[in-house]
């Protein structure tokens, strides 16, 4: 499914020229953001996640979403694998242990926070900013639902409130911005019994995971997933299974997502442009067959009457 | 069996947190280790300081002690812990160091209090105890498998 996206990206970009940004474009090849180096970030650390479903209990409270269909302590959620939504910023799913059969594994889902993120590229109105505190944000007041970001995220993060068909919106967790402002930790982070979501400093996560996994080498695989992924993301992730066993996409590039989004968003204008004209000349067309049709029945109707 | 052992010390750690807010029993039941002389170790705690959303966890410390082989799988900073020493991990300060000489025990919370960002890898008083806890309790199955579990097996949901 990504890579048909990435696919499609990538003909979009060849097709409309991303050699139109230049230098903004290349600078952002080189797959390292030195921005904000204090800026935080989250570390989910899946051995020790015991599926309890707090955080997402904790951020439908801090965000004041609606109560959800089936209650926060009921287990059959785990049948299916969820996806962020308008009214869930966050959902835990459970994958199967291949190595303990008995120990399921649950995976928090969320934004990722990325250092240079897709949905923000992508977006023609820059609804979205990355802040230099870490979290991503959006603004909906700006969203107009083209629904661009939904596209562009790796991460399949963005949902679209479709309760409000007028009023588009995209939502996504933020990190509990207006929380970290004030000095306390995102919802989730707090709820967590077992700490396995980690806040702090994204320098200080990317340490403490490197520790964790050089310290007990059984426990974990060597991999901290988001310390390149996509040119890096806030939320970073440790694991005792690999990756690709909880879902993950492995062949994200290391460069960032907005080099071949940029190729994407170099498309908008053609939307704008050729969407008219394509419109207009369907328009054309169908009045064109009108006229045609008109002359054609005059036509015959005087050819009938010459008959008769 | 091992395993089950182990589980229970987990709890005997959690006792260790909140030994200074209880008046325990002297009674040590069953064949587990004993407390170091000059120190009491507690029959029941109510496990009380986090009690926000679920009731306070009563936690039998005899009947963990009965099948803990040390104190130390639960109580870190034990006195007669061998096999880890508190600055294996981290520094603890002096003042806790003298309180710990004299009652035998220094208060889980006394280190680990609310989560602390600037020191991500330091648990708070929250994961600490749960931590703890599933060290065992997760091989047994009784966390891990249904968000159920959490008020079927150890606090109840608060009402209202
Ligand atoms: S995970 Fe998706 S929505 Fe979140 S910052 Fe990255 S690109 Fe944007
Ligand atoms: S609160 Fe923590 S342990 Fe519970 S499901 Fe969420 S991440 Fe896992």
């Amino acid at each position: 499914m990504s890579l048909d996206r990435r696919q499609f990206l990538k003909t979009v970009s060849v097709l409309t020229g991303s050699a139109v940004l230049g230098p903004y474009t290349s600078a952002l090849a080189s797959g390292e953001f030195h921005g904000w180096p204090d800026r935080y970030g989250m570390l989910t650390d899946f051995t020790e996640c015991v599926g309890c479903r707090s955080c997402e209990k904790a951020c439908n409270e801090v965000n004041h979403l609606p109560q959800p269909e089936v209650p926060f302590d009921d287990k059959s959620v785990f049948d299916t694998q969820r996806r962020p939504t308008a009214h869930a910023y966050t959902v835990v799913n459970r994958y199967e242990n291949t190595g303990d059969p008995g120990k399921p594994i649950y995976r928090k889902v969320q934004c990722n926070h990325c250092n240079e993120p897709a949905c923000a590229s992508a977006c023609p109105i820059h609804a979205y900013t990355k802040t230099p505190e870490g979290p991503v944000l959006y603004n909906e007041n700006l969203c107009f639902g083209c629904r661009y970001c939904m596209i562009a995220c790796p991460f399949y993060v963005p949902a679209y409130d479709y309760a409000s068909a007028f009023e588009p919106r995209i939502v996504k967790c933020v990190m509990c911005y207006d929380r970290i402002r004030e000095g306390k930790i995102p919802g989730c982070a707090e709820a967590c019994p077992t700490q396995s979501v980690t806040f702090g400093k994204r320098s200080d996560l990317l340490k403490l995971a490197a520790e964790k996994i050089a310290k007990d080498p059984e426990r974990y695989i060597d991999h901290i997933y988001g310390e390149r992924e996509a040119g890096g993301t806030g939320w970073l992730y440790i694991s005792g299974v690999p990756f690709e066993q909880l879902g993950f996409s492995t062949d994200l590039p290391e460069k960032p997502m907005v080099e071949e989004v940029k190729g994407f968003l170099s498309s908008v204008p053609v939307v704008f442009t050729v969407w008219p004209a394509l419109f207009g000349s369907i328009y054309a067309a169908s009045r064109h067959h009108e006229a045609y049709t008109r002359e054609e029945m005059q036509h015959q109707s005087k050819e009938g009457g010459k008959e008769k | 069996m091992k395993k089950i052992v182990f589980c229970l010390m987990a709890i005997c750690l959690v006792l260790l947190l909140v030994q200074p807010l209880c008046a325990g029993s002297d009674s040590n039941a069953g064949a587990g280790p004993a407390a170091p002389s000059g120190v009491s170790a507690p029959g029941t705690i109510l496990l009380d300081s986090l009690s926000r959303i679920y009731e306070p966890v009563n936690f039998n410390h005899d009947m963990h002690t009965s099948v803990a082989e040390h104190c130390s799988q639960c109580h870190h900073e034990h006195p007669s812990a061998k096999e880890v020493t508190c600055t294996e991990c981290h520094s603890i300060t002096a003042t806790d160091f003298r309180r710990s000489a004299k009652t035998g025990f220094i208060a889980c919370r006394s280190c680990h209090a609310a989560i602390d960002p600037a020191q991500p890898g330091f648990p708070g008083l929250k994961a600490a105890y749960h931590r703890t806890c599933f060290q065992c309790h997760r091989d047994m199955g009784d966390v891990g498998l249904d968000p159920l579990s959490c008020s079927m097996k150890c606090h109840a949901k608060k009402k209202g």
